[in-house]
């Protein structure tokens, strides 16, 4: 009889990782709206969890900047910060246009035939950006966990912007999703990545140099 | 667990929570914390004089900044210094420094110029002395010249935590030296030159072998053939 191959443990969670995943989830949604108070024996009953897991969830919270902890006022929800959103939005574009440009090239086949089809499918600047979105497949799919902490850390601030004032979402209008699948499709990562630095560089805070400057000759 | 000798000191002005972050943050940078050590609540609460709550705040942020490892079911330990470990951190650091090189290279820099052949110098200085630790507080200094002049708050913030890991991987506490820093100064060389040329095909070149080893990694786990 074959031994059963081990099968590796799921990873266990830290109640602490679950309760920020939870609160993030709320502020990000606007479930849990800016300037709101938030309860430590609320969170605790609603995320049936215990003091110390609370309160480190939201340290971390804190540290990334979505809660405000004051001293005799308590944890209040962030106010939404649409510069940090931006800047936020700015790095984004460089780690995907970054991995784009190292990964698309080695995908297998049926790698990159899933990214083409959520590629097709996509409305809305979210749904690039989202949780198993086009970039998240992308950014996933270099398994350099690095790089996902970084892409995580960023995320938040611009889903939330995003969805309690979508004045700040940027239109799809000059991202060439065909000419994105089609790159990907065809393995050429320098073509995806410059699909994508167009369509950042409309939206950039920060804006890029351009070089050989045209952008400077007078009409 | 054989922990420094006490760390205890007056309170002064810093929060109880920074100091345990500070007092575990240099044991760890300078080897009297070793890779792979376990650290225990209440040790650490009896070495730094303090309860349980500000070691946790401190610990939860060496975890965050990949100094120590924690995860459910498991002692908290010093981080391992495995070499993937530094090549992804470098990776993430290259893609930052390429973010800042094409929004300054190409522009007028001669408002830095003067700041980056200094840390240029500096980092020339530390790597002669072949002190780990100098070493990368200097590569850290001479690519913030460029990464600040961006002037992106969030850039800044995550520069900083990649720059806290990357010095640990160079520090003397690590049994051995993952990064190879004759190859770090000659980046900083080619990179100082093309920058004051303007030249940023020459610094997204040298670049260019920060991102080597993800690739690779990536190519070895995905182009295996499935076994089952």
């Amino acid at each position: 009889m074959p031994i059963p191959k081990p099968t590796r443990p799921a990873k266990r969670l830290l109640l602490r990782d679950v309760v920020f995943a939870k609160l993030r989830d709320a502020i990000v949604s606007g479930q849990l709206q800016p300037g709101e108070t938030i309860s430590e024996s609320d969170v605790e009953s609603w995320a049936n969890a215990s003091r110390t897991p609370v309160r480190e969830a939201i340290d971390r919270l804190a540290a990334v900047g979505l809660v405000d902890v004051l001293p005799q006022r308590g944890t209040l929800v962030a106010a939404l910060d649409p510069r940090r959103a931006s800047s936020s939005f700015s790095l984004l574009g460089e780690l995907l246009a970054v991995s784009s440009r190292i990964v698309v090239p080695a995908t297998t086949v049926s790698q990159r035939d899933a990214v083409v089809r959520r590629t097709r499918s996509v409305r809305s600047a979210t749904e690039l950006i989202a949780e198993d979105g086009v970039f998240d497949a992308l950014v996933g799919v270099i398994g350099n966990p690095r790089l996902r902490q970084a892409w995580d850390e960023l995320v938040p601030h611009v889903l939330r912007t995003w969805t309690l004032a979508p004045e700040h979402m940027p239109s799809l209008d000059e991202l060439d999703l065909d000419g994105l699948a089609a790159a990907v499709g065809d393995g050429d990562g320098d073509h995806a990545e410059a699909v994508l630095r167009r369509w950042f560089d409309a939206h950039d805070a920060h804006p890029r140099t351009v070089l050989g400057a045209r952008a400077q000759e007078t009409i | 667990m054989p922990l420094p000798g006490s760390a205890a000191q007056p309170a002064g002005r810093t929060f109880l929570r920074d100091r345990a972050y500070d007092a575990l943050f240099d044991a760890i940078q300078s080897g009297q914390l070793l890779p792979g050590e376990v650290l225990r609540d209440e040790e650490l609460m009896a070495w730094l004089g303090m309860s349980r709550t500000p070691i946790r705040h401190a610990l939860i942020r060496l975890a965050e900044s990949g100094l120590i490892e924690m995860s459910a079911g498991r002692q908290t330990t010093v981080a391992e210094l495995a070499p993937d470990r530094t090549n992804r951190a470098l990776f993430v650091s290259a893609v930052f420094n390429e973010y800042a090189a094409r929004r300054v290279v190409g522009t007028d820099v001669r408002a830095i110029a003067e700041a980056l052949t200094a840390r240029r110098d500096e980092v020339r200085a530390a790597v002669e002395s072949g002190d780990g630790l100098r070493i990368a507080r200097g590569v850290s200094a001479f690519f913030r010249v460029l990464t600040e002049r961006v002037g992106n708050a969030e850039l800044d913030g995550q520069v900083g935590r990649i720059d806290t890991e990357l010095a640990r991987f160079l520090s003397p506490g690590g049994a051995v030296t993952t990064v190879d820093v004759q190859a770090l100064r000659s980046t900083v060389d080619v990179v100082h030159d093309a920058v004051l040329a303007g030249e940023l095909s020459a610094v997204l070149d040298a670049f260019q072998a920060l991102y080597v080893p993800t690739r690779e990694s990536f190519l070895s786990r995905f182009r295996e053939p499935e076994i089952d």
